[in-house]
């Protein structure tokens, strides 16, 4: 698995690679904040000024991925990539609203999800985001191999 | 829009792989131009003309047309 991903990584041009580790940095970030948030909110000082600030700091790597993706599709010159990539991304808005409308659903029930309040899980939206459209990547690039 | 990409491919001897290097774009775009799933822009066809130096007309036909 480890090779499989290897290869793949080396198949990349030099932007997509780029991008990819970009991409990664993002996501380490949106972790690293996602954890601090919890600590700081959970146990931390819960002064307004910071509560909002730390509410705010997970929307940044949401920002950097935009970002960064918009500048991977801006100088990609293999317009074919260049399609798969936007449909992808259009399939992980597409499961991310269709997401949020079960979400919403739960919570008008007030229903709980494996123990879960239906209200942290737009706190996901990001990482399903993301999870859909990378398997929807692969799922069309599979497709044309 | 059907295309003569495949058959122009072959006499030539080229694989997927090769004719994707030539053009500087991925095998997947080859592949999917050959297969009619994607239609190539206007600069990529004026490149695959160039390349088997023939005219666009002798690469892509309309389906419903001539």
């Amino acid at each position: 698995m480890k090779n499989r991903l290897r290869v793949a990584y080396n198949r990349l041009s030099l932007i997509q690679r780029r991008t990819v580790n970009r991409i990664a940095a993002s996501l380490i970030a949106m972790g690293l904040i996602s954890v601090a948030n919890h600590f700081v909110l959970e146990y931390g000082d819960r002064a307004r000024a910071l509560v909002v600030v730390f509410a705010a700091l997970p929307a940044l790597p949401v920002f950097a991925v935009l970002i960064v993706v918009g500048r991977y599709l801006v100088r990609e010159s293999d317009e074919f990539i260049r399609m798969t990539v936007v449909k992808a991304l259009l399939w992980g808005a597409a499961v991310t609203v269709a997401g949020d409308m079960v979400q919403s659903a739960l919570s008008a029930l007030n229903a709980n999800f494996w123990g879960l309040d239906p209200g942290s899980l737009t706190l996901m939206n990001f990482d399903l985001f993301f999870t859909a459209s990378l398997f929807s990547l692969l799922i069309q690039l599979r497709r044309n191999r | 829009m059907k295309n003569r990409l495949r058959v122009l491919r072959a006499e030539r001897e080229w694989s997927q792989a090769d004719l994707a290097q030539r053009l500087e774009v991925s095998r997947q775009s080859v592949n999917a131009i050959e297969t009619g799933k994607f239609d190539p822009s206007l600069p990529l066809a004026f490149k695959l003309a160039r390349l088997f130096e023939t005219t666009i007309e002798a690469i892509f036909s309309d389906e419903n047309g001539s």
